[in-house]
């Protein structure tokens, strides 16, 4: 499903996101990304919905090579893969419902269509409560839930976060890990990038580290 | 199909909502371009009226043969007979000093009293020469000219070649002078147009890029811009033909156009309805030229 190939980055100022990193991630995974802040995780993840484009060697994603791929297939490529961007990326100006049915106006749903997933997957993740609300009047971990919503709601068939868990109380971020299991379970594939050392031994998946862009033995990062 | 739709009424849709959110902006745009296209507009309607007046003239064009005071019945019988037999006369009309001082004081009517004045009638006898379409080339007239320049009885052969011809320089003068200003004016427009799209992309740069993020086609982010600067643009041309007619009618109700038979040639008709069109649909064009540009150098999608 995603396969890089001696993926370089070197960022034009110099800086080195990347180095000779080969990986094979299959359909249906729950993989775990980690290492320290500035190994390269959110690289990683940015290169598989073609965010970042490598600097060298290859990335493929559902026989798609990311760097070679036409300019007007970047979009149909960005719908297979859900991602929760660390920063969350919600819309100010529109409530949580709003926000959840953006990604399904922008790919062209049927508005029926779009009205029934976005309550089905605001309801999955306990905002049906939140759907007239705007961002800044719910709390931390109802936005991540908002960001995760939004993710979902196209049904991806990779999901994507940049360390979700990161603002959230660990009772939260347990729950949340627990909705990431329960969509893996459905059989999409799943890639959390996070530091959170404790979540990754509790959770006991696959675990990709990464140090200085380099990939390192799981056991060291 | 239903996709197609789905697409073109949320261009619609976002188009309307750019378009209140940024309302001074874009009335501010709509209005640069209406301001290029009147000005363009008012050469061309001049030119328009002017060239209509010289294919007037032309088509009234005729060759005036003056026939000396003392000319014999039998010089003026002779003309008439060749006259009648050259293939390039259509039509030759006699016109004697009473009919040529009539005319005077009809075209005159302030110098009516001029003839009296000077002693009687000052107006040669002459022919009226109606030439036929096809001899209506400076070559053919010269030719006509010269051949009864010489002719016995005939003082002087006069046409109005030179003054057409100037009046026709200038009518090509004032379409090049309003293209040139009409395009300075677009380009001014096109900044402004620009400057619009881009601010309204700028405020809207974190939706776009989650738009871009959640796989959103590079038509469905620039549709709604390039919609919204297209009906700034058309409200543009329609607002520039609206001036140009107001400004049309005005200028046919005021005194001084009816005084000054220069000015009813200027004022004359309004521009025929397809050109009017066009220049709507100029502005619409405007519109998304400067969107497109101004999308690309934003670096949108």
């Amino acid at each position: 499903m995603i396969q890089f190939f001696h993926v370089g980055k070197k960022y034009s100022q110099g800086a080195v996101a990347l180095t000779d990193v080969s990986v094979h991630i299959e359909k249906g995974e729950f993989v775990f990304l980690t290492g320290p802040s500035g190994a390269g995780k959110t690289t990683f993840l940015k290169m598989i919905f073609r965010d970042e484009i490598p600097s060298s060697g290859q990335v493929v994603v559902n026989t798609n090579d990311v760097a070679t791929m036409p300019a007007r297939r970047v979009p149909y490529l960005r719908r297979q893969s859900g991602v929760v961007f660390q920063d969350v990326k919600l819309l100010p100006r529109k409530t949580v419902f709003e926000n959840g049915a953006f990604a399904t106006q922008v790919i062209g749903l049927p508005r029926r269509e779009q009205r029934s997933r976005t309550y089905q997957v605001l309801e999955m993740l306990g905002l049906n409560h939140r759907l007239h609300n705007y961002p800044e009047q719910v709390s931390g971990g109802e936005q991540q839930r908002m960001a995760i919503a939004r993710a979902l709601v196209n049904r991806p068939l990779i999901l994507l976060a940049d360390e979700p868990t990161g603002n959230l109380d660990p009772e939260l971020a347990q729950e949340t890990m627990g909705l990431f299991r329960d969509i893996n379970s459905h059989g999409t594939t799943v890639i959390i990038a996070t530091h959170d050392r404790d979540m990754i031994r509790r959770m006991g998946r696959r675990v990709i580290a990464l140090d200085h862009g380099r990939l390192a033995p799981a056991g060291a990062a | 199909m239903g996709r197609l739709l789905r697409a073109l009424r949320h261009c619609i849709r976002e188009a309307w909502d750019g378009l209140w959110r940024n309302a001074a902006l874009s009335l501010l745009s709509a209005a640069a371009i209406g301001i290029s296209l009147y000005v363009l507009g008012l050469f061309l309607l001049l030119a328009f009226n002017l060239n209509r007046f010289v294919e007037d003239l032309g088509r009234e064009m005729q060759v005036q043969v003056y026939l000396q005071e003392n000319a014999t019945v039998d010089q003026i019988r002779t003309l008439r007979a060749e006259f009648a037999s050259d293939p390039a006369i259509a039509e030759a009309r006699f016109i004697t000093k009473t009919e040529a001082r009539r005319r005077f004081q009809r075209d005159f009517p302030t110098l009516r009293d001029l003839p009296e004045r000077v002693g009687g009638n000052p107006f040669p006898v002459s022919f009226e020469l109606e030439i036929h379409d096809a001899f209506r080339d400076p070559e053919s007239l010269d030719r006509i000219a010269k051949s009864y320049k010489k002719a016995p009885g005939v003082e002087e052969v006069r046409y109005d070649r030179g003054w057409t011809e100037r009046l026709a320089g200038i009518v090509g003068l004032v379409q090049k002078g309003g293209y040139g200003i009409g395009a300075l004016l677009a380009f001014a427009a096109l900044v402004t147009v620009g400057a619009t799209v881009r601010l309204t992309v700028l405020a809207r740069r974190e939706e776009i890029e989650i738009m871009k993020l959640v796989g959103a086609t590079a038509g469905f982010i620039r549709g709604p811009f390039m919609l919204a600067a297209a009906a700034q643009g058309l409200a543009g041309g329609v607002l520039a033909v609206a001036g140009l007619l107001l400004t049309h009618r005005l200028v046919e109700r005021a005194d001084i156009v009816r005084a000054n038979p220069f000015m009813s040639i200027v004022a004359g008709r309004f521009l025929p309805s397809g050109a009017a069109l066009a220049l709507a649909a100029v502005g619409a064009a405007l519109g998304i030229v400067a969107a497109v540009l101004s999308l690309r150098r934003a670096g949108t999608v």
